[in-house]
């Protein structure tokens, strides 16, 4: 373990853009999640091509700065303007906003900051331990296990984070569905290519990444009608961070809420929104006086922020220990670690130690330099977040473009992405969840390939894939998830049939 | 009147079964025996084809229900927002495939750029050119000459204007 983190020292210090980059990487995620046209995820994806003439890991540390600043940055917004930049932040503006009109911007956007990045520090120094003895466990992991963790990842996205129970299933299995095109890896056959020669390749996640979360965000904003920023009042505003004494106040919320955020980043597939909605609802449900949350108090502040932000240390200890994604971001930088020559999975704390620990440490540096530029920070992007939507979108576009082309030089790529944007287009429409699309995309390969070999292995006996111990309760739980999401999408449809019936 | 909901359905249903068709010609290779290539797409595209037909009967089921609450059906875009974004995706379509494969990333990209500020109703001149030239500029100084992406160059004469550039 202490020679992962000589090495780690080793390289930054042999290497000064590795913290450069993590720098850079902090302050474009803290703007694209600022950008309300702008998420996270499409953020990350977009940027993935200006890393390939870096150094594996310094761009990869780049990225995953870009994810810790993105899922903060969207705090900024939603405090100032009513309008969560990423939908992780939307529980944020239930009492920031109130604090923002009541004249605390500044207390508001402090606690945020700090609640924030503490509980992300506290997700860091959580990943850097579990993840390596985790991945040992990994490390033992058969076929069969590897089938079984790719289910718990997909299903437990798709059942959760959605309106419909029905809708996530079906954007999970398409996802999948999306994965097999092109060469089958055990026997070579191209699948659904339709006669179309770029399609053996198969269709690269970033296509469909770039077009249904960017390109479907741009088609759906010029729809809307022009979304005003109305600001509350003053916005030039300075962070204040709250005294110790104020802090301790609300202490149990932040380590209740960066707990919470961790567990569920740790799940596969769900991420910071899911982990900030439970831990505000929490919150709630915990406090001596429920009544007060939504008209503006620190404490819902802190515990949506925490929530979120302690769930990207979460995320990353399935990515880097098993190579399994947290969530839909993370999904992304498995993208990522391919496209870089890097093999996810548990054999990355072996191969790749170096950039393994690199990353702890960046994300921990990232961190601590969100404070300082938290604040720093904020006076550029009050004036940035005024830019024009007429601007912003046909960058972003061109930056699609370019990205997707990049990826093979191939405008077909490109035209592929936009049809992706126009699916998403509907998907979003018809409320279909994309995040289940792309962990099913990312994690249907794993979950084939490995449930064919324990097929071979097992002699093409299905209960010899399915009864082993780690298996089975793996299997279990996403079984349970799907279970459970029906039971309460069954509870809230009766209750509001019971609804319909008392006003007739 | 169907919903957009179930057209939706539907045409997942349809692309289900089709893909499921196609399945049925993926030749053997008889050393993977019960696992060939043809193996998962099936397990997987009999699921979809289960769920699609659920989504239908739900969203027959929601669009009863609301008609019988004599309820307009869903929340329409209004129109100007719909024109907007049909003619917004019109545009990438034609930069993409005309744009970038005929004429080139530069003048496309110009071209691209004024003419969605225009439909996003950005008409200040002095924003309106400049700022198209200030992406183009931008993106060819990073991406074609930093990162030595081998940017579109287009075809016949775009094809030695863009030499000037890259």
């Amino acid at each position: 373990m202490f020679e992962g983190y000589q090495l780690a020292f080793n390289f930054l210090v042999t290497h000064p853009g590795a913290i450069l980059s993590t720098l850079i990487g902090l302050i474009l995620g803290l703007l694209i999640g600022a950008l309300p046209g702008l998420t996270g995820p499409a953020g990350v994806a977009m940027l993935i091509p200006l890393t390939f003439s870096m150094d594996p890991i310094i761009g990869i540390v780049m990225l995953v700065a870009l994810y810790c600043g993105s899922t903060f940055g969207g705090a900024i917004t939603a405090v100032l303007f009513n309008i969560p930049g990423d939908p992780q932040n939307a529980c944020t503006t239930l009492d920031g906003y109130p604090m923002a009109r009541q004249g605390q911007a500044g207390k508001a956007l402090g606690a945020a900051l700090g609640g924030g990045a503490m509980a992300g520090a506290f997700g860091v120094i959580v990943l850097a331990l579990l993840a390596p003895p985790l991945a040992n466990v990994g490390l033992a992991f058969g076929p069969a296990e590897y089938f079984a963790l790719a289910m718990m990842g997909i299903s437990v996205i798709s059942a959760l984070e959605t309106a419909s129970v029905w809708k996530g299933l079906v954007s999970g299995l398409l996802g999948i569905v999306i994965a097999t095109v092109g060469i089958d890896p055990l026997t070579g056959y191209g699948r659904f290519t339709f006669g179309l020669r770029p399609l053996m390749q198969g269709i690269d996640f970033m296509v469909v990444v770039i077009g249904t979360f960017a390109i479907t965000e741009v088609l759906m904003s010029c729809q809307e009608e022009e979304p005003q920023m109305e600001s509350a009042g003053d916005i030039k505003v300075a962070i204040e961070f709250m005294r110790l004494k104020e802090w301790l106040a609300i202490k149990w919320t932040l380590i209740r809420s960066s707990i919470l955020g961790l567990f569920i980043g740790i799940l596969p597939g769900v991420g910071a929104t899911t982990a900030s909605f439970v831990s505000y609802s929490e919150a709630v449900r915990w406090s001596k006086h429920p009544e007060k949350f939504g008209t503006g108090i620190v404490e819902g502040v802190v515990a949506s922020e925490a929530g979120a932000n302690g769930a990207v240390g979460g995320a990353m200890v399935p990515l880097l220990a098993l190579g399994i994604p947290g969530s839909a971001t993370a999904a992304i930088l498995i993208g990522a670690l391919t496209l870089h020559g890097v093999r996810p999975g548990p054999l990355m704390m072996v191969e790749q130690k170096e950039m393994v620990y690199t990353i702890f440490v960046t994300m921990f540096i990232a961190y601590l330099a969100m404070i300082l530029f938290g604040v720093w920070t904020l006076r550029v992007f009050v004036k940035i977040l005024n830019i024009d939507y007429s601007i912003l979108a046909p960058i972003i576009l061109i930056l699609c473009v370019i990205g997707v082309f990049t990826l093979r030089n191939s405008v077909f790529d490109v035209m592929l992405s936009f049809g992706f944007g126009i699916v998403g287009y509907f998907m979003r429409t018809y409320h279909y969840p994309i995040a289940p699309m792309i962990i099913g995309l990312v994690l249907g390969p794993l979950a084939e390939v490995n449930f064919r070999r324990a097929f071979i292995v097992s002699n093409f006996n299905l209960a010899g894939v399915i009864f082993r111990p780690i298996t089975a309760v793996l299997l279990l739980i996403s079984l349970a998830s799907v279970i459970y999401a029906f039971w309460k999408q069954y509870l809230k449809y009766k209750k509001a049939a019971g609804e319909a019936t008392l006003k007739l | 009147m169907l919903s957009g909901d179930l057209v939706m359905s539907l045409g997942i249903l349809a692309i289900a079964l089709a893909l499921y068709l196609a399945t049925l010609t993926f030749p053997d290779f008889p050393q993977y025996r019960a696992v060939d290539s043809d193996f998962w797409p099936k397990i997987v595209l009999a699921v979809l084809i289960f769920l699609a037909i659920m989504l239908v009967i739900e969203s027959i089921r929601k669009q009863r229900q609301l008609q019988a609450a004599s309820q307009s059906e869903e929340k329409q875009p209004e129109h100007a927002g719909l024109v907007r974004m049909l003619t917004a995706a019109a545009l990438l379509l034609a930069y993409i495939f005309i744009g970038l494969q005929y004429v080139g990333f530069v003048l496309s990209t110009l071209l691209f750029t004024v003419a969605f500020m225009a439909l996003l109703g950005n008409r200040r001149p002095l924003p309106l050119v400049l700022t198209p030239l200030l992406i183009t500029g931008l993106s060819v100084a990073v991406f074609s000459r930093m990162l030595l992406v081998p940017l579109p160059r287009g075809v016949g004469i775009f094809y030695l204007l863009s030499l000037w550039f890259y």
